[in-house]
């Protein structure tokens, strides 16, 4: 094994958009990923988080399941980025919370808009899968963050650019006016 | 005359003026502005201006606070910048201020700042509150989610308008921007849907429906100062066109023009409406319910056997009032060679082309004057006599026309611009023929036609776009027309 830095990326209340971004700095990816070992990603399909120097939170956190992953990377790296505006501000997935989760649930599954074919008698999902909290926020309500990188998504540039500045050693970063976006 | 420094430039104003009016008129750009709006009286609602001034223990409001001779400035110390990011951390935890779903994103003055001051994070907890939004105007909606309660709508509908619609409710973060003491946008009495209000929002909070999501200010390939062809205000409008496609009509802001920006519902709204359709590109002749394409040759023989049979005193030309007057020349000279009566002498504009523009500036008015000009003008149509009518939209107000029109040829002549009135429809559905030369196929006037022209649209006749027809072009129609009836276009 080298001794290369180690980078987690995980995928949490959030479209993906920001890691297909973070694909689009084309073949700056190839220095890149010579200078670091890219762990447990969804661009890797490794799902256990090692101890890691960066890692990487795409997505807001919405439920039990999202909640766990982040404190679980938090724990085991030693410098936490978020990138997008779901990880940042909360984004789109706070859409419900003018709602309760109960609310939200029967909206989506029972009294929705739209007729459904494949949930007919208007079933709430059980126990099965992750349980909704109260509210879906950004990720620095529950964890410490130490690099931020707005953008829904945040253009490759901007993502290359933290990048490189973690990797030389400069934190804390910030990301230069003409790379941000919110949108 | 006072002098000031600014973060040590000195700089002169004259006594009165605020401190944010003497930085701009010496070209400080330094103080950053939200709810400050040139032409309206300053509030110092959002703190963004805020500067330092040696001697004072608190910051000051630079729109609001008057400048004092000997005062010294600084606009842009560490303290300022994180004064200021923390005021629009606070607007965003207060309310939906989430870019992606935005119409207003990149156009936006909020986000602008946010970028501007290196806002990457909120600190603040959101509120998520649950505000109602206004959606009940056909004209715009208002989504004051994305309220900032700078107020400049409100001042703007008070200062400019002078409609004085708007107004606030409530107190603290649950204060709303509402209508009429709280009647919905869509029922208020007092809304004249001017739009100014939207233009003067700096977020996406009053959104004008027919320019949502046409495209950002910024990504405009130019905005062309113009002058509103609508009536004889002559307002100024400012076109923003991207790929040669309209995106939207402001008003033209600022000290230069006494209106303020101010433009009417037609002008914001209407105007733009009528720039989108799909364009008529080849002649094309009625064939059942539809139009099949044709060549000019084969339409132009069409017409001319057509007019050559037509009963002259039963026939009708009406050109849009947005027409050129080379066009309109020949347009008269045409149809006054074929036997039809006009005013058009010596290349001026017809007194009709007069009292239609009068009529739209009372366009909500039903005075006596207007009636009886209406029913004068219905009288020449309904006696069947030859009869040109330069006018946009001959009015709808004599339903009693409605069905006795009965034309052997009617043509007309339309840049797209406006809804055909009813009994223009009338008169060309009971035409036995109908030539409509009109820029888009789906003009409410081109159902009822027998053969359609290609013509350039107004905003094509205004200089604002490349045109997708010339108005030479548009002669040549006529020219060839003549050619064919062996007739000679008159000198007009």
């Amino acid at each position: 094994m080298s001794d290369k830095p180690k980078v987690a990326t995980v995928w949490l209340e959030s479209c993906a958009g920001c890691h297909m971004s973070f694909l689009d700095i084309d073949e700056r990816i190839v220095n890149l990923l010579s200078q670091v070992e890219l762990t447990a990603s969804p661009v890797t399909d490794i799902k256990d988080i090692p101890e890691v120097t960066l890692g990487i939170i795409d997505g807001g956190i919405g439920n039990e399941e999202e909640l766990h992953i982040a404190q679980e990377l938090r724990k085991k790296c030693k410098i936490l980025m978020v990138m997008g505006d779901c990880a940042v501000f909360g984004g789109i997935n706070t859409m419900r919370n003018s709602l309760t989760p109960e609310q939200v649930l029967k909206g989506a599954y029972a009294d929705g808009a739209t007729p459904t074919t494949v949930n007919p008698s208007g079933k709430l999902p059980g126990e099965d899968i992750p349980k909704l909290l109260p509210q879906a926020n950004a990720v620095d309500r529950y964890v410490n963050v130490d690099v931020y990188v707005p953008g829904c998504p945040p253009d490759a540039d901007a993502i290359y650019y933290a990048l490189s500045e973690i990797l030389a050693g400069r934190i804390p970063v910030k990301i230069p006016a003409d790379m941000t976006r919110y949108d | 005359m006072i002098k000031l420094h600014f973060d040590g430039k000195e700089c002169t104003g004259t006594k009165g003026q605020t401190i944010l009016e003497v930085a701009l008129a010496n070209g400080i750009t330094t103080i950053p502005t939200l709810c400050w709006l040139e032409g309206l009286h300053p509030e110092g609602a959002c703190r963004m201006c805020v500067v330092e001034v040696e001697g004072s223990p608190k910051m000051l409001t630079a729109c609001t606070s008057p400048a004092e001779d000997g005062m010294k400035i600084l606009t842009r110390t560490d303290k300022l910048k994180e004064y200021r990011k923390q005021i629009l951390e606070l607007l965003f935890a207060g309310r939906n201020h989430f870019c992606m779903y935005c119409s207003a994103s990149g156009d936006c003055e909020l986000q602008a700042l946010a970028i501007e001051h290196g806002m990457d994070s909120v600190r603040y907890p959101y509120l998520f509150p649950n505000i109602e939004n206004d959606t009940t105007s056909s004209d715009f909606m208002v989504d004051r989610n994305r309220c900032v309660l700078c107020d400049r709508c409100i001042r703007t509908c008070q200062e400019i308008v002078g409609a004085c619609s708007l107004g606030l409710e409530k107190r603290g973060w649950v204060t709303n921007v509402i209508s009429d003491l709280g009647e919905k946008f869509g029922n208020s009495s007092t809304c004249v849907s001017c739009g100014a209000c939207a233009q003067a929002c700096p977020t996406g909070t009053i959104t004008i429906r027919e320019q949502a999501y046409r495209g950002r200010r910024k990504d405009c390939d130019k905005a062309v100062e113009a002058t509103c062809p609508l009536c004889a205000m002559g307002c100024k409008i400012n076109v923003h066109v991207r790929r040669n496609s309209l995106v939207r009509i402001d008003g033209v802001t600022g000290s230069k023009y006494a209106d303020g920006g101010q433009l009417c519902r037609k002008g914001r709204i209407e105007l733009l409406r009528a720039s989108e359709g799909p364009r008529l590109t080849t002649p094309m002749i009625r064939s059942g319910a539809g139009f099949r394409e044709a060549s000019w040759d084969e339409v132009l023989d069409l017409i001319t056997e057509k007019i050559n049979k037509a009963d002259k005193s039963k026939s009708g030309a009406v050109a849009s009032l947005m027409t050129p007057i080379d066009e309109l020349k020949y347009f008269a000279g045409f149809f006054g060679a074929l036997g039809i009566k006009t005013d058009c002498r010596e290349g001026r504009v017809p007194p009709e082309a007069k009292y239609v523009k009068e009529s739209h500036v009372r366009s909500a008015d039903d005075s006596i004057n207007d009636r009886e000009n209406e029913v004068n003008r219905m009288r020449s149509i309904l006696a069947a006599s030859p009869w040109l009518g330069v006018g946009s939209e001959p009015s709808e107000k004599e339903p009693v026309g409605k069905g006795m029109l009965s034309l052997d040829f009617l043509f007309f002549r339309t840049t797209g611009l406006v809804e055909p009135c009813v009994d223009v429809l009338d008169a060309l559905d009971h035409s036995k023929f109908s030539v409509v030369q009109t820029p888009y196929i789906s003009h409410p006037m081109a159902y009822l036609a027998d053969v359609l022209i290609p013509a350039a649209a107004w905003f094509e006749l205004a200089g604002i776009c490349e045109p997708a027809v010339s108005i030479k072009e548009m002669c040549e129609v006529l020219e060839s027309l003549a050619v064919r009836l062996a007739i000679k276009i008159k000198e007009v």
